[in-house]
């Protein structure tokens, strides 16, 4: 467990921060965690229990689960007019508390095991895009609003299934 | 939003009265692939617009249930129910007429 346990505390990641073995994260008081360009935030080993990421995340690079499960309970938000946030698996499965894409900027999804609990296309009159560009997405509640789009690109699906219920949501941020 | 792949909405059939999508006013639903509606999926949101474009589908299956969209339905590709009902409630600007 890495705890961020000062207010005001922020993790920068420019290059990879690995969790194994299902170990997590806990930011709730910090900052928070910002992923730049080149960073990359990853499960790589399946542990016997999730690794979860409790801090919001600003994102201009990757959230990759590569094997196991990687859970992020508060919101990812796209670095200011990014376009280069990826969320990804490669190998093992990735669930997000919620997404959301701000003004001008898009969040890419690939690979199939990403399971979306909250998607947002906000603020307001923002242009954020969320694009599935591979895989199968699972989303469990969508509420379009905002300006903004989802892409699904072609050879790309979605999956949005209602009224689905689990423990793991219950400790979302999000509801 | 624009489906150029294909976008499955699915309903469980514990949370009957749950809604799969629903579309804020003037928001728009671009379709040039496939959605799906299984059992009793529902698109709800009177104000907003689900345009299925020339060679997309929009199609009804599961064993159960009655899909409603309330959305607007400009069709100029296919609509299909495979089983059950689909119920268009709101405009069709596709043709004069009533759904």
């Amino acid at each position: 467990m890495l705890t961020l346990g000062l207010a005001g505390t922020q993790l920068v990641v420019n290059g990879t921060v690995d969790l194994r073995n299902g170990a997590d994260i806990d930011g709730r008081q910090s900052t928070g965690i910002r992923v730049g360009q080149s960073g990359l935030l990853r499960s790589s080993t399946a542990g016997q229990n999730p690794s979860s990421v409790n801090a919001p995340v600003e994102l201009a690079g990757r959230v990759d689960a590569a094997a196991g499960t990687l859970q992020t309970i508060l919101p990812i938000t796209t670095a200011p007019r990014s376009s280069t946030a990826l969320l990804s698996t490669s190998g093992g499965s990735l669930e997000v508390g919620a997404l959301e894409a701000g003004i001008g900027s898009r969040a890419t999804i690939e690979g199939t095991g990403v399971t979306l609990y909250s998607l947002g296309i906000t603020p307001g009159g923002g242009a954020g895009d969320i694009v599935v560009g591979s895989g199968l997405l699972h989303i469990i509640t969508w509420t379009p609003k905002g300006s903004g789009s989802l892409h699904v690109m072609p050879g790309a699906a979605a999956e949005v299934t209602t009224g689905a219920q689990g423990g793991w949501r219950s400790r979302t941020a999000t509801g | 939003m624009i489906n150029d792949g294909t976008i499955t909405f699915r309903q469980r059939s514990n949370h009957s009265n749950a809604v799969s999508v629903s579309l804020a006013p003037t928001s728009e639903l671009v379709n040039n692939g496939k959605l799906v509606f299984q059992d009793g999926a529902d698109a709800h949101g009177a104000g907003g617009t689900i345009t299925n474009n020339p060679g997309a589908s929009i199609t009804k299956g599961g064993a159960t249930g009655t899909t409603f969209i309330e959305s607007a339905v400009d069709n100029h590709g296919l609509l299909r129910s495979e089983s059950g009902l689909l119920k268009l409630t709101g405009a069709f600007p596709a043709i004069t007429g009533s759904p």
